[in-house]
This record gives C-alpha cells, structure tokens and sequence, in this order.
C-alpha cells in the first residue's frame, strides 16, 4: 500500500490548523509556522491537489435545525443483498455516513431523522427485505470531536 | 435563527471555506453582516466546528475502526469516554443514549499491530465491559463531503 504522499513538518502543521478550524486564515497559519502566507497557500494548493484534503465539513448542531442527534444503524446481512440494500438505504435516509465494512456489522450508516418515527420506519423497511440478518440502531448523544489525537507525521513518499 | 442564518448554513454547506464576501454576494447583504452573523452562530453553538476533509490514505493510514463499547454496569460511562479521550488516533467519541451498546468510538487505523493494541488498551478500562469491533478501508476523515447535503435545502 504506497498511496502515501511525502508531507513535512509544515505541511503537518498546516494540517493541524485547518482540522481545528477549515476556515483559519492563512495570515494566522503563516504566523505558527513562521512562514510567509503565500508559502501556506501554495502549500495547501499542493496538499488538495494531491489529494491529501478533499473537502471540508462544518459541524452543526442538529438539534437546532429540527433534527435530533445522529443514529448510526448497523446492519448485518447475506452479501447478495448488499447492494440493494445499499440503493434502498441511499434513497429513504439522510445518510451522512455510510460504510460498507467487515466485523460485527456488514454495513454501518451514520444518519440523522427528524424523530424517532421516521428512524424505526426505516429500521422496519430495512428488516423487510430479504437476507437481513440483524439491524441495530444506536441513537448518539452529541458526538465529541477529538481531532486533536489525530496522529500525523511526516512522510517520506 | 432567522432566515438569513440558515442561508448563511446552507451557503457554507455548499463550501465551507468560501469567503464572506461571495456568500455576502450570493444572498444580497454586506460582507460585514454575514461575518457577525457566523461569529453568532458560532458563539450560539449553532455552528460547531469547521474541519478539512483529509483522506488518510495519503498519510499512511490503511482504514478506519467503530469500538462499539457496553460499559461496566456499575461503572459510569464518562469513565470510559475520558479515557477513550486521551487515547492516540480515536478522533470521535460519540453517548450512545438507546442502543445495544453504551458508547461509539471512531478511530484511524494504521495497521492490525495499532488496531490491537487500541482495542487491547479499552478492554483493560475497569469502566468497559466489553467491546467489539467494525473495521472500514474508507479513509476518509472526519467524515465525507455527504455530511453537509444534510443542511442542504
């Protein structure tokens, strides 16, 4: 597995900045790493287009927007029907997450619902379907980002 | 929150980096208003946090691992998260208030070497009773671009 790309102890710094806050300005990233603010961009130029960052999220209190908390809904099933399911579960939940993974659960979705109705009607509409062995839902208190234990180091590619 | 505040939202849904003064454009107000209005939001706790998205991959990790914990039952479950806490490479650590576990960790995984001992380290909590493991190749950290659809209207 070489997919890895050569980063230094600036990049990892600019790294560490833009994970606590993907909105910092490059004038106060400059400032920590004691580099100029034109170093910085062209460096998180490069670090985008190698594909080291590919986006950016904004966490948002889903409470207040009339949602409750995540539920991560884990699945258990027969291979054949994964991708079905998979289709199924794309279209009827907001899905924030989802994984297809190996170990206790065949499929783990992270998704938000309005209330606890529309969770179990699609706990129920998954259950029907043919081969599901198991669904558990999990219904989260608000999560508690630890980013900071993130372990970053720089590479040599 | 206003009208205004949920543009601003679903403004930054679309790209959570742009700059005030193209979302100020885009919804006909001044830079200045929507500055004040994303410092409320943030001081409200409305707006959580910003973070990149960064595909561990490229850093050297090969996939991620969900502990799902059951906490001791005489054991409170802080216990459990504090110290999930200081542990190296678990960047979310999520209550699990109705469920058939007590406790959700989220952890970047180099290698089987680090996944076990990881694993090894939260079954020796006196607070954890047991744990069990899913494991992804998805490396994408925190979470993938589909998270912000959701505030998408």
């Amino acid at each position: 597995m070489n997919n890895t790309v050569e980063i230094d102890e600036i990049d990892v710094k600019i790294l560490r900045e833009l994970i606590k806050d993907a909105r910092a300005k490059l004038k106060d990233i400059a400032k920590k790493c004691d580099v100029s603010s034109t170093t910085i961009m062209n460096r998180i130029k490069r670090l985008k287009t190698t594909g080291v960052i590919t986006g950016a999220v904004q966490y948002i209190d889903m409470s207040r927007l009339g949602y409750m908390q995540p539920a991560t809904i884990g699945i258990s099933l027969n291979y054949s029907q994964e991708s079905q399911v998979v289709k199924l579960i794309r279209e009827r939940a907001k899905v924030i997450m989802f994984d297809q993974s190996v170990g206790k659960n065949d499929l783990s979705i992270f998704c938000v619902a309005k209330n606890i109705k529309e969770l179990d009607d699609l706990k129920q509409l998954i259950k029907k379907q043919p081969q599901i062995r198991r669904v558990t839902i999990n219904l989260w208190s608000t999560p508690y980002p630890n980013f900071a234990k993130l372990d970053i180091q720089p590479t040599r590619a | 929150m206003d009208e205004l505040d949920l543009k601003i939202i679903n403004a930054l849904a679309k790209d959570v980096q742009r700059s005030f003064l193209s979302i100020a454009k885009e919804i006909g107000v001044s830079s200045k208003t929507v500055q004040i209005r994303y410092k409320k939001l943030e001081e409200e706790g409305i707006i959580l946090l910003s973070c990149i998205i960064v595909d561990l991959s490229k850093l050297g990790y090969q996939g991620k691992a969900y502990l799902m914990i059951t906490n001791a039952a005489n054991r409170n479950k802080t216990e459990t998260m504090d110290a999930l806490k200081q542990m190296e490479n678990v960047f979310t650590i999520v209550e699990i208030i109705a469920g058939d576990i007590d406790v959700l960790a989220l952890a970047a995984v180099k290698d089987f070497t680090s996944i076990v001992n990881l694993v090894n380290e939260v079954r020796k909590l006196p607070s954890v009773d047991n744990v069990e493991v899913t494991f992804t190749n998805d490396t994408t950290f925190p979470v993938g671009k589909e998270f912000n659809a959701v505030f998408r209207t």
